[in-house]
Protein backbone atom coordinates (compact mmCIF):
# COMPACT_ATOMS: atom_id res chain seq x y z
CA UNK A 1 0.00 0.00 0.00
CA UNK A 2 1.65 3.61 -0.79
CA UNK A 3 2.14 5.06 2.67
CA UNK A 4 1.39 8.65 1.37
CA UNK A 5 -1.97 7.40 0.77
CA UNK A 6 -2.01 6.03 4.32
CA UNK A 7 -0.78 8.67 5.99
CA UNK A 8 -0.99 11.95 3.80
CA UNK A 9 -4.80 11.83 2.34
CA UNK A 10 -6.84 9.37 3.66
CA UNK A 11 -7.13 8.87 7.29
CA UNK A 12 -4.69 5.70 8.78
CA UNK A 13 -5.58 2.87 10.35
CA UNK A 14 -5.37 2.42 13.99
CA UNK A 15 -3.20 -0.36 13.81
CA UNK A 16 -0.42 1.30 12.21
CA UNK A 17 -0.72 4.68 14.39
CA UNK A 18 -0.75 2.44 17.37
CA UNK A 19 1.94 0.75 16.31
CA UNK A 20 4.19 3.84 15.26
CA UNK A 21 3.50 5.21 17.90
CA UNK A 22 5.21 2.01 19.89
CA UNK A 23 7.95 2.20 17.91
CA UNK A 24 8.47 6.24 18.13
CA UNK A 25 7.96 5.75 22.18
CA UNK A 26 11.14 3.03 22.42
CA UNK A 27 13.56 4.81 19.93
CA UNK A 28 12.74 8.31 22.20
CA UNK A 29 13.29 6.43 25.33
CA UNK A 30 16.69 4.93 23.98
CA UNK A 31 17.23 7.98 21.69
CA UNK A 32 17.46 10.28 25.03
CA UNK A 33 19.01 7.58 27.21
CA UNK A 34 21.92 7.48 24.97
CA UNK A 35 22.16 11.04 23.55
CA UNK A 36 21.46 9.96 20.22
CA UNK A 37 17.43 11.21 19.89
CA UNK A 38 15.46 8.94 18.05
CA UNK A 39 15.84 9.34 14.36
CA UNK A 40 18.24 7.00 14.39
CA UNK A 41 16.01 4.21 14.68
CA UNK A 42 12.73 5.90 13.21
CA UNK A 43 14.34 6.59 10.14
CA UNK A 44 15.22 2.63 9.25
CA UNK A 45 11.83 2.28 11.24
CA UNK A 46 9.70 4.26 8.72
CA UNK A 47 11.38 2.66 5.47
CA UNK A 48 12.02 -0.61 6.50
CA UNK A 49 8.48 -1.45 8.25
CA UNK A 50 6.36 1.51 6.86
CA UNK A 51 7.75 1.42 3.49
CA UNK A 52 7.97 5.25 2.97
CA UNK A 53 10.36 6.61 0.90
CA UNK A 54 13.66 7.68 2.99
CA UNK A 55 13.22 11.54 2.18
CA UNK A 56 9.99 11.29 3.93
CA UNK A 57 11.40 9.26 6.44
CA UNK A 58 14.41 11.63 7.25
CA UNK A 59 11.73 14.65 7.26
CA UNK A 60 9.08 13.06 9.71
CA UNK A 61 12.43 12.17 11.86
CA UNK A 62 13.70 15.82 11.78
CA UNK A 63 10.33 16.94 13.64
CA UNK A 64 9.98 14.58 15.42
CA UNK A 65 13.99 14.64 17.07
CA UNK A 66 13.23 18.44 17.58
CA UNK A 67 10.11 17.36 19.94
CA UNK A 68 12.53 13.91 21.66
CA UNK A 69 15.43 16.59 22.03
CA UNK A 70 13.15 19.20 23.89
CA UNK A 71 11.88 17.13 26.34
CA UNK A 72 15.13 15.50 27.42
CA UNK A 73 17.08 18.61 27.24
CA UNK A 74 14.53 20.26 29.72
CA UNK A 75 15.11 17.97 32.12
CA UNK A 76 19.10 17.63 31.41
CA UNK A 77 19.23 21.34 31.57
CA UNK A 78 17.50 21.27 34.92
CA UNK A 79 19.65 18.89 36.71
CA UNK A 80 22.49 20.02 35.60
CA UNK A 81 24.09 17.68 33.62
CA UNK A 82 24.25 19.49 30.29
CA UNK A 83 27.40 21.81 29.77
CA UNK A 84 25.79 24.38 27.73
CA UNK A 85 28.62 26.39 26.96
CA UNK A 86 30.61 23.68 25.56
CA UNK A 87 27.00 22.67 23.46
CA UNK A 88 26.70 26.38 22.43
CA UNK A 89 30.16 26.24 21.28
CA UNK A 90 29.69 23.15 19.17
CA UNK A 91 26.53 24.28 18.11
CA UNK A 92 28.01 26.65 15.52
CA UNK A 93 29.21 23.35 13.62
CA UNK A 94 26.50 21.49 14.27
CA UNK A 95 23.78 24.03 12.73
CA UNK A 96 25.63 25.25 9.94
CA UNK A 97 26.16 21.21 8.78
CA UNK A 98 22.74 20.53 9.33
CA UNK A 99 21.58 23.29 6.85
CA UNK A 100 24.22 22.06 4.17
CA UNK A 101 22.59 18.70 5.02
CA UNK A 102 19.38 19.25 4.23
CA UNK A 103 19.86 21.18 1.37
CA UNK A 104 22.01 18.42 -0.36
CA UNK A 105 18.93 15.98 0.25
CA UNK A 106 16.52 18.42 -1.02
CA UNK A 107 18.31 19.51 -3.99
CA UNK A 108 21.32 17.56 -5.08
CA UNK A 109 20.07 14.29 -3.54
CA UNK A 110 16.26 14.78 -4.24
CA UNK A 111 16.17 11.92 -6.46
CA UNK A 112 18.10 9.76 -5.34
CA UNK A 113 16.78 7.74 -2.72
CA UNK A 114 19.24 4.78 -2.95
CA UNK A 115 22.61 6.60 -2.30
CA UNK A 116 20.95 8.21 0.85
CA UNK A 117 19.73 5.19 1.90
CA UNK A 118 23.60 3.68 1.43
CA UNK A 119 25.10 6.94 2.95
CA UNK A 120 23.05 5.84 6.39
CA UNK A 121 24.80 2.70 7.11
CA UNK A 122 28.73 4.00 6.96
CA UNK A 123 27.87 7.23 8.53
CA UNK A 124 26.62 5.62 11.84
CA UNK A 125 28.60 2.39 11.86
CA UNK A 126 31.22 5.45 12.03
CA UNK A 127 29.74 6.66 14.97
CA UNK A 128 29.76 3.28 16.64
CA UNK A 129 33.28 3.08 16.00
CA UNK A 130 34.33 6.39 17.30
CA UNK A 131 32.48 5.69 20.62
CA UNK A 132 34.30 2.83 21.42
CA UNK A 133 37.97 4.70 20.52
CA UNK A 134 37.47 5.81 24.30
CA UNK A 135 37.65 2.33 25.47
CA UNK A 136 40.65 1.21 24.23
CA UNK A 137 42.79 4.04 25.37
CA UNK A 138 41.60 5.04 28.79
CA UNK A 139 44.65 5.93 30.39
CA UNK A 140 43.51 9.77 31.18
CA UNK A 141 44.29 13.04 29.71
CA UNK A 142 48.03 14.01 29.13
CA UNK A 143 47.64 16.94 27.25
CA UNK A 144 46.44 20.78 28.13
CA UNK A 145 43.48 21.98 26.60
CA UNK A 146 44.16 23.98 23.75
CA UNK A 147 44.02 27.70 23.53
CA UNK A 148 40.34 28.18 22.40
CA UNK A 149 39.41 25.73 25.27
CA UNK A 150 41.09 27.60 28.04
CA UNK A 151 39.73 31.33 26.04
CA UNK A 152 36.23 29.80 26.08
CA UNK A 153 36.64 28.20 29.42
CA UNK A 154 35.31 25.06 28.50
CA UNK A 155 35.00 22.70 31.60
CA UNK A 156 32.19 22.31 34.65
CA UNK A 157 31.01 19.50 37.04
CA UNK A 158 27.94 17.80 37.26
CA UNK A 159 26.82 15.71 40.20
CA UNK A 160 26.91 12.18 40.05
CA UNK A 161 24.10 11.31 41.71
CA UNK A 162 25.01 7.23 41.86
CA UNK A 163 28.56 7.94 42.68
CA UNK A 164 27.20 10.71 45.39
CA UNK A 165 30.45 12.65 44.25
CA UNK A 166 31.09 16.39 41.93
CA UNK A 167 32.52 15.29 39.13
CA UNK A 168 34.89 17.99 37.69
CA UNK A 169 36.04 17.88 33.99
CA UNK A 170 37.91 19.98 31.38
CA UNK A 171 37.43 19.92 27.48
CA UNK A 172 40.25 18.72 25.17
CA UNK A 173 40.89 19.05 21.28
CA UNK A 174 38.05 21.71 20.23
CA UNK A 175 38.73 21.87 16.54
CA UNK A 176 38.37 18.10 16.41
CA UNK A 177 35.04 18.37 18.56
CA UNK A 178 33.60 21.72 16.65
CA UNK A 179 34.83 19.24 12.75
CA UNK A 180 32.98 16.04 14.44
CA UNK A 181 29.75 18.52 14.98
CA UNK A 182 30.15 20.09 11.85
CA UNK A 183 29.70 16.21 10.48
CA UNK A 184 26.88 15.41 12.65
CA UNK A 185 24.72 18.14 11.73
CA UNK A 186 25.49 17.76 7.85
CA UNK A 187 24.27 13.73 8.97
CA UNK A 188 21.16 14.56 10.75
CA UNK A 189 20.32 16.87 7.85
CA UNK A 190 20.66 14.40 5.41
CA UNK A 191 20.05 11.19 6.97
CA UNK A 192 17.32 12.80 9.93
CA UNK A 193 18.77 11.18 12.37
CA UNK A 194 19.73 14.49 14.63
CA UNK A 195 23.21 13.95 14.71
CA UNK A 196 23.58 12.51 18.50
CA UNK A 197 25.81 9.93 16.66
CA UNK A 198 28.48 12.24 16.26
CA UNK A 199 28.10 14.52 19.10
CA UNK A 200 28.45 12.02 21.34
CA UNK A 201 31.89 10.47 20.47
CA UNK A 202 32.80 14.68 19.78
CA UNK A 203 32.21 15.02 23.32
CA UNK A 204 33.38 11.90 25.01
CA UNK A 205 35.97 10.10 23.22
CA UNK A 206 37.72 13.09 21.95
CA UNK A 207 36.87 16.31 24.34
CA UNK A 208 37.05 13.94 27.21
CA UNK A 209 33.77 15.41 28.58
CA UNK A 210 32.41 12.87 30.92
CA UNK A 211 29.35 10.33 28.99
CA UNK A 212 26.54 11.41 31.78
CA UNK A 213 27.66 15.21 30.87
CA UNK A 214 28.14 13.99 26.78
CA UNK A 215 24.96 12.75 26.34
CA UNK A 216 23.15 15.40 28.11
CA UNK A 217 24.76 17.88 26.06
CA UNK A 218 24.41 16.24 23.18
CA UNK A 219 20.41 16.41 23.47
CA UNK A 220 20.38 19.70 23.99
CA UNK A 221 22.38 20.21 20.76
CA UNK A 222 20.40 18.01 18.26
CA UNK A 223 17.32 19.81 18.83
CA UNK A 224 18.56 23.01 16.98
CA UNK A 225 20.42 21.08 14.90
CA UNK A 226 17.35 18.72 13.53
CA UNK A 227 15.11 21.83 13.65
CA UNK A 228 17.68 23.53 10.94
CA UNK A 229 17.20 20.42 9.03
CA UNK A 230 13.47 20.04 9.32
CA UNK A 231 12.81 23.71 8.45
CA UNK A 232 14.17 23.21 4.80
CA UNK A 233 11.95 19.96 4.88
CA UNK A 234 9.22 21.85 6.21
CA UNK A 235 9.07 24.66 3.86
CA UNK A 236 9.74 22.30 0.92
CA UNK A 237 6.60 20.39 1.80
CA UNK A 238 8.29 17.24 2.33
CA UNK A 239 6.91 16.89 5.79
CA UNK A 240 4.15 14.19 6.10
CA UNK A 241 2.44 16.46 8.78
CA UNK A 242 0.19 13.61 10.34
CA UNK A 243 3.19 11.47 10.31
CA UNK A 244 5.36 13.58 11.83
CA UNK A 245 2.65 14.53 14.63
CA UNK A 246 1.80 10.73 15.67
CA UNK A 247 5.85 10.10 15.88
CA UNK A 248 6.44 13.35 17.91
CA UNK A 249 3.62 12.15 20.20
CA UNK A 250 5.65 8.64 20.60
CA UNK A 251 8.78 10.00 21.13
CA UNK A 252 8.45 12.76 23.41
CA UNK A 253 6.65 9.83 26.21
CA UNK A 254 10.02 8.03 25.18
CA UNK A 255 12.06 10.79 26.13
CA UNK A 256 10.14 11.27 29.91
CA UNK A 257 11.38 7.42 30.52
CA UNK A 258 14.94 7.90 28.73
CA UNK A 259 15.20 10.65 30.97
CA UNK A 260 14.57 9.03 34.22
CA UNK A 261 16.26 5.54 33.09
CA UNK A 262 19.83 7.57 32.71
CA UNK A 263 20.93 8.44 36.18
CA UNK A 264 21.00 4.87 37.29
CA UNK A 265 21.94 3.58 34.46
CA UNK A 266 25.99 2.98 35.12
CA UNK A 267 28.20 5.06 32.35
CA UNK A 268 30.11 1.76 30.72
CA UNK A 269 27.19 -0.11 30.21
CA UNK A 270 26.00 3.66 28.18
CA UNK A 271 28.49 3.84 26.18
CA UNK A 272 28.61 -0.17 25.08
CA UNK A 273 24.62 0.18 24.35
CA UNK A 274 25.54 3.69 22.07
CA UNK A 275 28.01 1.31 20.22
CA UNK A 276 25.51 -1.60 20.00
CA UNK A 277 22.22 0.14 19.00
CA UNK A 278 24.13 2.18 16.30
CA UNK A 279 25.54 -1.41 14.45
CA UNK A 280 21.74 -2.54 15.09
CA UNK A 281 20.35 0.02 13.26
CA UNK A 282 23.22 0.38 10.41
CA UNK A 283 22.89 -3.85 9.91
CA UNK A 284 19.26 -3.41 8.72
CA UNK A 285 19.79 -0.55 6.76
CA UNK A 286 22.92 -2.45 5.46
CA UNK A 287 19.96 -5.30 4.26
CA UNK A 288 18.18 -2.84 2.48
CA UNK A 289 20.58 -1.13 0.50
CA UNK A 290 21.70 -4.39 -0.38
CA UNK A 291 18.29 -5.64 -1.43
CA UNK A 292 17.87 -8.42 0.95
CA UNK A 293 14.72 -5.92 3.10
CA UNK A 294 12.88 -4.45 0.42
CA UNK B 1 17.47 -0.09 42.13
CA UNK B 2 19.83 2.10 44.18
CA UNK B 3 18.23 3.94 46.98
CA UNK B 4 19.26 7.23 45.42
CA UNK B 5 16.50 6.67 42.86
CA UNK B 6 14.31 8.10 45.29
CA UNK B 7 12.11 11.48 44.36
CA UNK B 8 13.59 13.28 48.07
CA UNK B 9 17.14 12.43 46.97
CA UNK B 10 16.62 13.11 43.19
CA UNK B 11 15.61 16.39 43.93
CA UNK B 12 18.26 16.57 46.64
CA UNK B 13 20.90 15.50 43.94
CA UNK B 14 19.02 18.51 41.51
CA UNK B 15 19.32 21.36 43.89
CA UNK B 16 23.33 20.39 44.50
CA UNK B 17 24.05 19.69 40.85
CA UNK B 18 22.75 23.19 40.36
CA UNK B 19 24.68 24.78 43.31
CA UNK B 20 28.11 23.30 42.46
CA UNK B 21 28.19 25.04 38.94
CA UNK B 22 31.97 26.52 39.20
CA UNK B 23 33.51 29.38 37.66
CA UNK B 24 33.23 28.45 33.97
CA UNK B 25 29.62 27.47 33.74
CA UNK B 26 26.70 28.97 33.63
CA UNK B 27 24.55 30.99 36.15
CA UNK B 28 21.20 28.69 37.30
CA UNK B 29 18.85 31.90 35.63
CA UNK B 30 19.70 30.78 32.33
CA UNK B 31 19.28 26.66 33.36
CA UNK B 32 15.71 27.73 34.48
CA UNK B 33 14.93 30.14 31.59
CA UNK B 34 16.25 27.34 29.02
CA UNK B 35 14.00 24.68 30.80
CA UNK B 36 11.32 27.04 30.53
CA UNK B 37 11.21 27.77 26.80
CA UNK B 38 11.96 24.39 25.94
CA UNK B 39 8.90 23.57 27.96
CA UNK B 40 6.19 25.74 27.06
CA UNK B 41 7.06 25.32 23.58
CA UNK B 42 6.84 21.79 23.51
CA UNK B 43 3.64 21.90 25.35
CA UNK B 44 1.89 24.39 22.83
CA UNK B 45 3.27 22.34 19.73
CA UNK B 46 1.93 19.12 21.34
CA UNK B 47 -1.43 21.10 22.17
CA UNK B 48 -1.63 22.61 18.34
CA UNK B 49 -0.83 18.48 17.13
CA UNK B 50 -3.06 17.12 19.08
CA UNK B 51 -6.33 19.41 17.94
CA UNK B 52 -4.79 18.53 14.18
CA UNK B 53 -4.67 14.84 15.24
CA UNK B 54 -8.24 15.10 16.74
CA UNK B 55 -9.78 17.16 14.22
CA UNK B 56 -8.24 14.83 11.01
CA UNK B 57 -9.64 12.12 12.57
CA UNK B 58 -12.88 13.95 13.07
CA UNK B 59 -13.02 15.35 9.49
CA UNK B 60 -11.27 12.33 7.57
CA UNK B 61 -9.29 14.33 5.40
CA UNK B 62 -6.36 16.58 6.08
CA UNK B 63 -8.05 19.99 4.70
CA UNK B 64 -6.21 22.76 3.57
CA UNK B 65 -2.34 22.35 3.76
CA UNK B 66 -0.57 25.96 4.61
CA UNK B 67 2.89 25.46 2.22
CA UNK B 68 6.21 27.29 2.73
CA UNK B 69 6.39 29.92 5.71
CA UNK B 70 3.12 30.14 6.98
CA UNK B 71 1.80 31.45 4.17
CA UNK B 72 -2.30 30.14 4.03
CA UNK B 73 -2.37 29.72 7.50
CA UNK B 74 -4.14 31.90 8.61
CA UNK B 75 -6.99 30.78 6.13
CA UNK B 76 -6.66 27.04 6.94
CA UNK B 77 -6.80 27.46 10.71
CA UNK B 78 -9.65 29.27 10.05
CA UNK B 79 -11.90 26.78 8.38
CA UNK B 80 -10.49 24.27 11.16
CA UNK B 81 -8.43 22.63 8.90
CA UNK B 82 -6.35 19.70 10.26
CA UNK B 83 -3.42 20.19 8.48
CA UNK B 84 -3.26 23.83 9.82
CA UNK B 85 -3.03 22.82 12.95
CA UNK B 86 -0.77 20.49 12.24
CA UNK B 87 1.53 23.01 10.43
CA UNK B 88 1.03 25.07 13.32
CA UNK B 89 1.84 22.45 15.84
CA UNK B 90 5.21 21.95 13.63
CA UNK B 91 6.17 25.64 13.27
CA UNK B 92 6.22 25.78 16.83
CA UNK B 93 8.13 22.93 17.58
CA UNK B 94 10.92 24.07 15.00
CA UNK B 95 10.75 27.66 16.17
CA UNK B 96 11.52 26.80 19.99
CA UNK B 97 15.44 25.84 19.76
CA UNK B 98 15.62 28.94 17.69
CA UNK B 99 14.05 31.07 20.88
CA UNK B 100 16.10 28.75 23.26
CA UNK B 101 19.09 30.39 21.29
CA UNK B 102 17.64 33.95 21.47
CA UNK B 103 17.03 33.95 24.96
CA UNK B 104 20.59 32.16 25.99
CA UNK B 105 22.58 35.18 23.63
CA UNK B 106 20.27 37.90 25.84
CA UNK B 107 21.77 36.35 28.91
CA UNK B 108 25.06 35.75 28.19
CA UNK B 109 25.10 39.96 26.77
CA UNK B 110 23.46 40.86 29.95
CA UNK B 111 26.27 38.62 32.39
CA UNK B 112 28.91 40.24 29.76
CA UNK B 113 30.28 37.01 28.38
CA UNK B 114 30.92 38.64 25.06
CA UNK B 115 32.71 35.62 23.45
CA UNK B 116 29.51 33.80 24.28
CA UNK B 117 26.65 36.29 23.03
CA UNK B 118 28.67 36.40 19.88
CA UNK B 119 29.01 32.14 19.70
CA UNK B 120 25.13 31.99 20.10
CA UNK B 121 24.55 35.17 17.79
CA UNK B 122 26.80 32.95 15.14
CA UNK B 123 24.19 30.42 15.71
CA UNK B 124 21.48 32.50 15.27
CA UNK B 125 22.50 33.63 12.46
CA UNK B 126 22.66 30.75 10.56
CA UNK B 127 19.45 29.27 11.52
CA UNK B 128 18.08 32.49 9.98
CA UNK B 129 19.79 32.52 7.14
CA UNK B 130 18.35 28.40 7.40
CA UNK B 131 14.99 30.07 7.29
CA UNK B 132 15.63 32.49 4.45
CA UNK B 133 17.04 29.71 1.96
CA UNK B 134 14.25 27.02 2.95
CA UNK B 135 11.84 29.50 2.01
CA UNK B 136 13.20 30.82 -1.36
CA UNK B 137 13.83 26.74 -2.44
Amino acid sequence: MDPLVVWGSTTPTLVAVVLLLAIAFLAGSVGSLLGLGGGTFIVPALVLLFGFDIHLAVAASLVSVVANSSGAAASYVEDGTTDLRIGMFLETGAAAGGLAGALVAVTILAARSELIVAAFVPIVVLGAVLMLRKRLRDAGEPERPDRLARRLRLEGSYYDARAHRTVEYRAYRTGVGLGLSGLAGFASGLLGIGGGVFTVPALNAFMNVPIRVATSTSMLMLGLTASAGAIIYLLAGDVVLPLAATVVLGMLVGSFVGTRLKPITPPPKLKLAFAAVLFGAAALMALRAAGVLS
Amino acid sequence: MTPDATPTDASLDRRVAVESIGPGSVGSSMRRGITRVLRLGLAAAVVLLLVGGILLYARGGPGATPRGFGSGLAPALAQGSPSGFLYLGALVLLATPLVRVALSSILFARGRDWAFTVITVVVLAILLLTVVVGSRL
